[in-house]
């Protein structure tokens, strides 16, 4: 979505225009929810936490002025409030991989929401494609949290790396040798050469 | 040294852009990624929510805002007052000026006409003291020449 487009939006959503608060909600929430989903593992927890990242960015949307991108603040209380969902699970002791528990114990809530684009393959694609990506997800499931971070924001967001290296508050050295580890490391856990 | 220094910064920024490169080339083994999408409903309960929570902080800042426009127009209603009562008294002042003036006026012509009036008694009498020293002196002299 164009800058002014999105200005044009915010300005109104500052003044709770029900409709502009509606289209934010609309155009962001696919990958705001595919991040959060990604980095907590859980769908339970990504719904709760795309809920928290909204209502979060519309009650400080009066803060956000000539701030930089729009996307960089969305996705930088996207990936906090995952961050802390993640730390409080392990306070609590929570440590089984809600990822697989997802992938397989929920795997038909999951399917029945799988993007528009993968429906629309044919079923041999979609067998390979689904294996492929289950062993993505096995994979992204043990890297480490500062790895899987990096790379699904890259994702997720249409930020470039020196942007995310300023979200996450890192020099942009870092922000790539930490993208450039967790891509070797999937890459060797998928079991495919460099 | 500071071109060595520079040198350097430059092989360090070449450096990390070969890296940025080459990650984001690798990048492309997250294609195969999926990931659930948020269903239709769950999406619009968000935006139900996010709407509603806008709306409520929005009647909440509403009583303040009322308070904040309330006490604006009594601050202004007040400035205003004291603003007319200034503008009364200095018209009171100014009043008190003209009455003054023209008290003043007043006193000026009756001390004129009190002065002309005066004056022109004065003079009678001073005319009057004349003719009554005048018959003294008659009266003296009709004594001398009967003595």
């Amino acid at each position: 979505m164009e800058e002014s487009v999105v200005d044009e939006l915010l300005r109104r959503a500052r003044r709770s225009d029900p409709g502009a608060l509606s289209v934010l909600v609309e155009t962001y929430a696919p990958r705001v929810f595919g991040l959060v989903y990604r980095l907590t593992g859980s769908s339970d927890a990504a719904e709760e936490l795309m809920q928290e990242t909204f209502l979060r960015v519309v009650r400080t949307l009066a803060d956000y002025e000539d701030r930089g991108r729009f996307e960089a603040w969305l996705f930088r209380i996207a990936a906090n409030l995952a961050r802390d969902h993640v730390r409080s699970r392990r306070r609590r002791g929570v440590m089984a991989s809600l990822d697989r528990r997802d992938e397989d114990g929920r795997a038909g809530a999951a399917l029945a929401r799988q993007p528009a684009a993968r429906d629309a393959a044919g079923p041999l694609e979609n067998m390979i494609g689904g294996e492929a990506a289950s062993r993505l997800s096995a994979a992204l499931a043990e890297l480490n949290d500062a790895e899987r971070e990096i790379i699904m924001l890259r994702h997720f967001s249409e930020l470039s790396f020196r942007e995310i290296a300023g979200l996450l508050g890192v020099p942009l050295g870092t922000a790539l040798a930490r993208a450039h580890r967790a891509l070797a490391r999937l890459r060797e856990l998928m079991g495919q050469p460099e | 040294m500071n071109g060595a220094r520079r040198n350097a910064r430059f092989d360090m920024n070449a450096s990390l852009k070969n890296v940025e490169l080459t990650v984001e080339r690798d990048m492309v083994l997250l294609r195969a990624l999926t990931t659930p999408a948020p269903s239709r409903e769950l999406v619009a309960r968000v935006a139900a929510a996010v709407v509603a929570d806008a709306r409520r902080r929005a009647a909440r800042r509403a009583p303040w805002r009322q308070i904040a426009l309330g006490a604006a127009a009594v601050i202004g209603l007040v400035l205003a007052l004291r603003g007319g009562v200034g503008r009364v008294a200095a018209g009171a002042v100014e009043s008190d000026s003209a009455a003054f003036d023209a008290w003043v006026a007043a006193v000026d012509d009756s001390n004129r006409a009190l002065d002309e009036a005066t004056w022109v008694g004065a003079d009678r009498a001073t005319d009057g003291g004349i003719e009554f020293d005048r018959a003294l002196d008659g009266l003296e002299r009709s004594f001398r020449i009967g003595t």
